[in-house]
């Protein structure tokens, strides 16, 4: 992990003294997990690919904002380009309804333009539902990548919060050890 | 909530997500900075997104890192392009980017403060709460002693020093009913460490041993003494002697 973390901060350094070489080797280390998150939220190609744009030029323009100190440069990344994903959804949503929306509505939208993608593409996924138990992937995948707060989990599943904390931490458990295992 | 907990709480998680209000989160950097466990947990945490997201990954084309090369290249060249901007301009805006981290800073240094002042307080109302504990048991003992002195199966028997010249003395209460005996031992003088009070009572003409201890100002529970004529307290060696050393008696009271 230290390891990670250094070879992370070399590369931040040449990206913060505006060395474009270096966001190459980002986007060929971090691009495609990243990519990976923001499909998960918009299903439009042409939209996916704007907001990894939009989302490798904030972190080039932003690299300064990076404090290593408080989480792995991967971490910073991911929030960054979820957000502009979810932003991006909710504005589009806000188009069509030209109305003011809940974040409800917005991680709803998630949904639907899931509904037809959620079958499982991964071998990997498919191997990690044999894992976890009944609705901890789909609690995981909720909390993880389509900006669901434990507050709107509880909500929407109609079930107590502590319950859905519970759920998120044995899930979260249980992922280590499938990491750990493979 | 021990640390345990607080890495149960789920807080954790959403401060890797970043949902937490920026209050929350400098709650969780200050727990973190304290707490290596936390510290811990929250590499975990990240290094178990991070394989999570890797697991879905969808490579990005060639086509799409070519556009974003070329985009932050035109924005570079923009950048070196721009005309300088105006020394008053940069100037401002250092001076404010200065004033917001001293606001920060004062604000931060504010939190802390008033956070030392409620650890302070706590700790004061603690160490109160304490001496009250302390003084009711106090009172408690007390009262207990006065009960007993004042109880009417006991009787009190005041045990003076053979030597007339001294003002030494002691009290039995004995209570009749049950043979309890308390004794209270006044102003009998500091022993030195190797020494030890021995209070006897005696029966028949024959001294019984009742107990063996250091002198305390408090009211002291001995030995049961049945039927006893007299009481009386010897000097002896630390852990007491199963005949009294006559000549090291210090007090002596009749029935």
């Amino acid at each position: 992990m230290a390891i990670i973390q250094e070879a992370e901060l070399i590369l931040l350094q040449r990206i913060q003294t505006k060395d474009s070489s270096a966001l190459a080797e980002l986007m060929d280390l971090y691009g495609a997990a990243l990519n990976g998150v923001v499909q998960r939220i918009l299903t439009n190609p042409e939209e996916v690919e704007e907001v990894m744009q939009d989302s490798f030029v904030k972190i080039w323009n932003h690299s300064l904002t990076y404090d290593p100190a408080k989480g792995r440069l991967f971490t910073w990344m991911l929030n960054i380009a979820r957000n502009q994903a979810l932003d991006r959804l909710k504005s589009k949503h806000n188009k069509n309804q030209s109305k003011i929306h809940s974040i409800d509505n917005v991680v709803n939208q998630v949904d639907m333009e899931h509904k037809q993608q959620m079958s499982v593409d991964h071998i990997g996924v498919q191997h990690l539902m044999n894992k976890l138990q009944g609705d901890q992937l789909n609690l995981i995948q909720k909390f993880y990548f389509e900006g669901y707060t434990q507050q709107e989990l509880s909500d929407e599943l109609k079930i107590p919060l502590g319950t859905v904390k519970t759920k998120i931490r044995t899930a979260i458990i249980e992922l280590r050890k499938y990491f750990i295992d493979k | 909530m021990n640390v345990q907990e607080y890495i149960e709480s789920g807080i954790l998680e959403q401060y890797v997500l970043q949902q937490l209000t920026p209050v929350e989160q400098l709650e969780v950097e200050r727990i973190r900075a304290m707490h290596p466990e936390v510290d811990a947990e929250i590499n975990r945490i990240e290094e178990t997104l991070f394989q999570y997201a890797n697991l879905h990954s969808k490579p990005m084309s060639e086509q799409l890192k070519s556009n974003v090369l070329n985009k932050i290249n035109q924005l570079n060249t923009t950048v070196h392009n721009q005309k300088p901007t105006s020394i008053w301009v940069r100037y401002s805006i250092a001076a404010s980017f200065l004033l917001a981290m001293v606001a920060i800073s004062y604000l931060y240094i504010d939190n802390t403060q008033l956070h030392n002042k409620l650890v302070d307080s706590q700790k004061s109302l603690n160490s109160s709460q304490e001496n009250l504990t302390s003084v009711i048991t106090q009172l408690e003992a007390i009262k207990e002693d006065y009960s007993i002195a004042s109880g009417a199966e006991f009787r009190k028997i005041i045990m003076n020093s053979l030597d007339t010249l001294k003002t030494v003395s002691a009290i039995i209460y004995w209570n009749q009913a049950s043979n309890d005996v308390y004794l209270n031992t006044q102003s009998l003088p500091e022993l030195t460490a190797d020494l030890q009070y021995q209070l006897w009572f005696i029966k028949d003409g024959k001294p019984i041993d009742s107990g063996i201890f250091d002198n305390k100002s408090k009211l002291l529970k001995m030995a049961k003494a049945m039927n006893p004529q007299a009481f009386a307290i010897t000097v002896e060696k630390r852990g007491g002697s199963p005949t009294p050393t006559l000549t090291s008696m210090v007090v002596l009271g009749k029935l």
